[in-house]
């Protein structure tokens, strides 16, 4: 009877036995290639059993449990003489007997393979046997119990796998360190007289209460149970699972969501403790420290400022990394996936770093964060650049005139209309950082001298003071527009005529000392449907004067483009982009100057186009 | 000797009894036709008796051995043919031929063979390629071959198209006439049992409503359709009471006239005398005729007693009783309110 069970089993799976068998052999022979310069062929046979061992594994059950089952085959069974737990029996051992005979030959094969270059001792290939086979054993007892679930064997599986993923990424508890995957990690190449008997003392009793568990789904109710989930999943059942599944999928992500990260510290930097608010400078060579303890100070008091300003919950602590090789009017925010805060880098003391705009852009990373990014949207980024440069400006005479000087030669790049100020990252991106923060700060004078003191600060503290929900309530906010014409009594159209106005005595005079420069692309075709790109900056007053050239090539939907992901070519006179592009891509090309006479660098001819 | 031996055997699905204590005999070398409805337990009995499934209560005995679980080497004697056939659907006739007959020590290849041939199984096409006679033919065939004493079929011809459940049923009463195996067949075709069996069971709703012989069955089961009375002329009726005790008119106090709806459907009514139930006045005289006992009431008009008892009962002028085929007899035991689906 068993042989007949056998031989059926041989007829039915065999070339599929076959096949995994040749792609074991291939697995082998490539792991034991990658393995060769890692101490020993040992390692292969680990991967070999950790990785190959479950995928030959669920093949087996696949076949001959789910199928059988799901093909509602053993009902046909049940009416020859011959008891289910003979049945189930023949099948386990049958699985279980190539798995190990697998295995067994890649033992062989790498200790042959092994021989010539570590010693291979009879207690070493004594203890790798055990090691493999009780963990492939679980496994495989694993697997067969979960094929015997029928129906549900997906959803089990499923729960495992996110079981596992929060065991292991939640609670930070890596799962090859758990006793059933431990006896596979690649450490067991290297222990070669010491068994892992607390581990096997947990893998044992596990397999053979999932082979007890096997048994008792197939033989309840003279086969009942069995029967009944192997059929198919009734729509109700499939909405009920969808469900189950999708909340603690849910749940997970909420947790990653709300999971509170510990707070950013840099060690040993140079600290401004502030009420409440910190601000560390890290040391780095070359730093002048006197001058970046004042600036920790400075930053520390505008924080505290604003806090009250804006009525702000919390201010989040404040780590500035110097970077000389970053250019001096070009400042960096890190992204922190672990840990919480606003770190930036910045080359604190290059000659072109310019204090105040480097504190404006902490003020403006800090709205960021306490907004979780809503301020940077696109409809009502305008506000937080302006109001970033209006912070440090109002009490800095100096800086004002600059910003004034960069908002006048901005006017004459962009003329400022409604759509410009909603649309404002196309706007920003034509006219680079530095003058369009200027453009933007003039917006925002335009609202505090429009709405007034008190208006303005109740809008301010509307938009920014309470931090948003993380979640879809967000949607129900009212529009910008909308709140800024409530509360301050202004709208956007008051405030383009209120700039619009703004020129007069000495706009005219604040844009003469800007050079009339003049950037410009050119698509050649090299050969066939290839272009190369040539570049130009007419206007330039001196013929060694450098300019930066920024270059992108554009995927479908991108939409903002942050100068760090821009490409550039430093440069003095016109030349080629080091990049041919084919007929028809989309490109973004500009050119940014450094102009004395505004203290910053000015982005000129920044377009989009297709290359033709 | 007894093939089969049913015995107050009970069987629950959870809330649901399917077997209510059934008990069966069926005689070495004969064919048992096993009438029921849609869920009336055909199944479960059968299962029970090839020990697929256990009895929660009761005692089964299977060629002449009383069993508490049916053993590897019971199975082996006994041919079953279930209602769906589950085969491989990638092993052709042949290949379950040769996989069925590494568990049957006494499994007859050629016979195996001349079974398909006589059948018109093709021995070399996938069975997923089978149409579903030739499936169920092909289940037989798969029974037959290791000559078992027992047959138990589960509906065998169930889905099956006129044609193919003449040639299995031939085929069938060929073989039980060349062997002598014991059939147990269950079926919902009356004809197919009256074409069969020697006996048949009728089970409903996990009772056996009837078990004998075919003929004996026919004979006692009768329907019965006595006058009509109009109450009011019941005192120019005359009246044959239990005795065939002439009443004579004149005497309508004595007797009461009633619409029984069980017995007569309203209109048809029975009488008897009835000195108790006096007439009331202003209001119909009421009277009954009793029947004797032994008469067991199928469903309206259809009542069954011994054979003799029909021509031994003096019932009342204009009563009529007709004889019914096997199918009306059927439909009125099967036509209960107490049917599980």
């Amino acid at each position: 009877m068993t042989r007949a069970l056998i031989s059926k089993e041989l007829r039915e799976h065999g070339w599929v036995f076959l096949l995994a068998l040749l792609v074991g052999a291939l697995m082998l022979a490539l792991l034991l290639f990658q393995a060769r310069n890692e101490g020993s062929p040992f390692v292969a046979f680990a991967r070999f059993v950790a990785v190959y061992g479950p995928l030959l594994t669920l093949a087996l059950i696949n076949r001959l449990v789910v199928r059988e089952y799901g093909g509602r085959t053993q009902l046909f069974l049940e009416t020859l003489p011959l008891t289910r737990a003979r049945v189930l029996a023949v099948k386990w051992l049958f699985g279980a007997a190539l798995l190990l005979a697998a295995t067994g030959t890649a033992l062989a094969v790498t200790a042959a393979v092994a021989s010539s270059t570590v010693r291979v001792t009879p207690l070493f290939l004594l203890l790798l046997t055990g090691r493999s086979v009780s963990f492939l054993i679980w496994f495989y007892a694993l697997a067969f119990f979960i094929g015997l679930l029928g129906r549900y064997r997906y959803v089990a599986w499923g729960a495992l796998l996110i079981g596992a993923f929060v065991f292991d990424f939640y609670l930070q508890l890596p799962l090859n360190h758990v006793p059933p995957l431990q006896l596979v990690s690649e450490t067991m190449a290297f222990q070669r007289s010491s068994a892992p008997v607390a581990n096997l003392l947990w893998t044992w009793p596990m397999s053979l209460m999932l082979v007890a568990g096997s048994f008792l789904i197939a033989l309840w109710g003279e086969g009942s149970l069995g029967a009944y989930l192997a059929q198919r999943m009734s729509p109700r059942e499939k909405v009920v699972i969808g469900v189950l599944a999708i909340l603690p999928l849910g749940f997970i992500l909420i947790l990653d969501r709300r999971r509170s990260k510990p707070e950013f510290h840099l060690a040993n930097a140079i600290l401004s403790e502030k009420r409440g608010v910190t601000v560390g400078i890290g040391r780095a060579a070359r730093l002048d420290e006197p001058y970046a303890e004042t600036l920790a100070d400075l930053i520390a008091l505008d924080l505290v400022e604003l806090r009250e300003y804006l009525g702000l919950e919390t201010i989040p602590p404040v780590f500035v990394l110097p970077d000389a090789s970053l250019d001096g009017d070009l400042h960096q925010r890190a992204t922190l996936p672990a840990s919480d805060g606003v770190v930036v880098r910045s080359a604190i003391g290059s000659p072109e770093f310019e204090r105040e705009a480097f504190r404006a852009f902490v003020v403006h990373e800090v709205l960021d964060w306490y907004t979780r990014g809503r301020a940077s949207r696109e409809n009502r980024r305008w506000l937080l650049d302006g109001f970033a440069e209006w912070w440090i400006s109002r009490k800095d005479a100096a800086f004002e005139e600059r910003l004034n000087r960069r908002a006048a030669a901005a006017s004459r790049e962009l003329r400022l209309d409604e759509s410009l100020l909603r649309e404002w990252l196309s706007s920003r991106e034509s006219l680079g950082d530095c003058l369009g923060n200027a453009l933007a700060w003039r917006v925002v004078v335009a609202l505090t001298e429009l709405a007034g003191a008190d208006p303005g600060q109740r809008f301010l503290r509307d938009e920014w003071g309470r931090r948003p929900p993380d979640d879809a309530r967000v949607l129900l906010e009212q529009p910008l527009e909308q709140r800024l014409q409530t509360i301050a009594g202004v709208s956007i159209s008051d405030l383009v005529r209120h700039v619009a106005g703004v020129p007069g005595d000495g706009e005219e005079a604040r844009a003469t000392n800007v050079q009339a420069l003049l950037a410009s692309f050119e698509a050649q075709r090299t050969h066939g449907r290839v272009f190369e790109i040539h570049y130009g900056l007419a206007g330039r007053n001196r013929e060694q004067q450098e300019f930066a050239v920024l270059y992108k090539t554009l995927e479908p939907w991108k939409a903002e483009l942050s100068r760090d992901d821009l490409r550039r070519v430093d440069t003095m006179e016109d030349g080629v982009l080091p990049l041919t592009v084919e007929d028809g891509t989309r490109i973004f090309t500009a050119v940014e100057v450094w102009q004395d006479s505004l203290s910053c660098t000015v982005r000129k001819g920044a377009r989009r186009w297709v290359v033709r | 000797m007894l093939a089969i031996r049913l015995e107050n055997v009970t069987r629950k699905f959870g809330k649901v009894t399917a077997l209510d204590g059934i008990s069966l005999e069926v005689p070495q070398g004969e064919v048992y036709g096993f009438l029921g409805r849609n869920g009336a337990g055909k199944t479960t009995t059968l299962r029970i008796l090839m020990g697929i499934l256990r009895p929660d209560d009761g005692c089964v005995e299977l060629l002449g051995s009383r069993v508490r679980h049916v053993s590897v080497a019971l199975k082996r004697r006994i041919g079953y043919v279930s209602q769906e056939a589950h085969f491989y659907p990638w092993m052709t006739a042949e290949q379950l031929g040769r996989f069925v007959s590494g568990f049957y020590p006494t499994w007859d290849g050629a016979e195996f063979r001349r079974i398909l041939r006589s059948l018109d199984v093709p021995e070399n096409r996938r069975s997923s390629d089978l149409s579903d006679g030739t499936r169920a033919k092909l289940g037989l065939a798969l029974a037959l071959a290791p000559r078992p004493p027992l047959l138990l079929l589960d509906e065998p011809t169930a889905g099956l198209d006129p044609v193919a459940r003449r040639e299995f049923n031939d085929h069938l009463a060929l073989l039980h006439k060349e062997r002598g195996t014991t059939v147990f067949f269950s079926s919902h075709h009356v004809g197919e049992v009256e074409q069969l069996a020697g006996m048949v069971g009728i089970i409903q709703a996990g009772r056996l409503r009837f078990e004998g012989e075919v003929l004996e069955l026919r004979n006692s089961v009768r329907r019965l359709e006595l006058p009509s009375f109009d109450p009011s002329a019941i005192a120019s009726v005359g009246i044959a009471g239990t005795g065939g005790e002439e009443r004579e008119s004149g005497e309508p106090e004595q007797i009461s006239v009633t619409a029984d709806p069980d017995l007569a459907s309203g209109t048809a009514a029975s009488a008897r005398p009835n000195g108790d139930a006096g007439a009331t006045e202003g209001r119909p005289a009421h009277a009954e005729f009793a029947l004797p006992p032994g008469f067991e009431k199928i469903r309206g008009d259809v009542y069954r007693t011994e054979a003799a008892a029909w021509d031994q009962t003096a019932w009342p002028e204009g009563t009529r009783i007709s004889r019914l085929t096997l199918e009306e007899i059927f439909l009125a035991f099967a036509r209960t309110d107490d049917v599980r689906v």
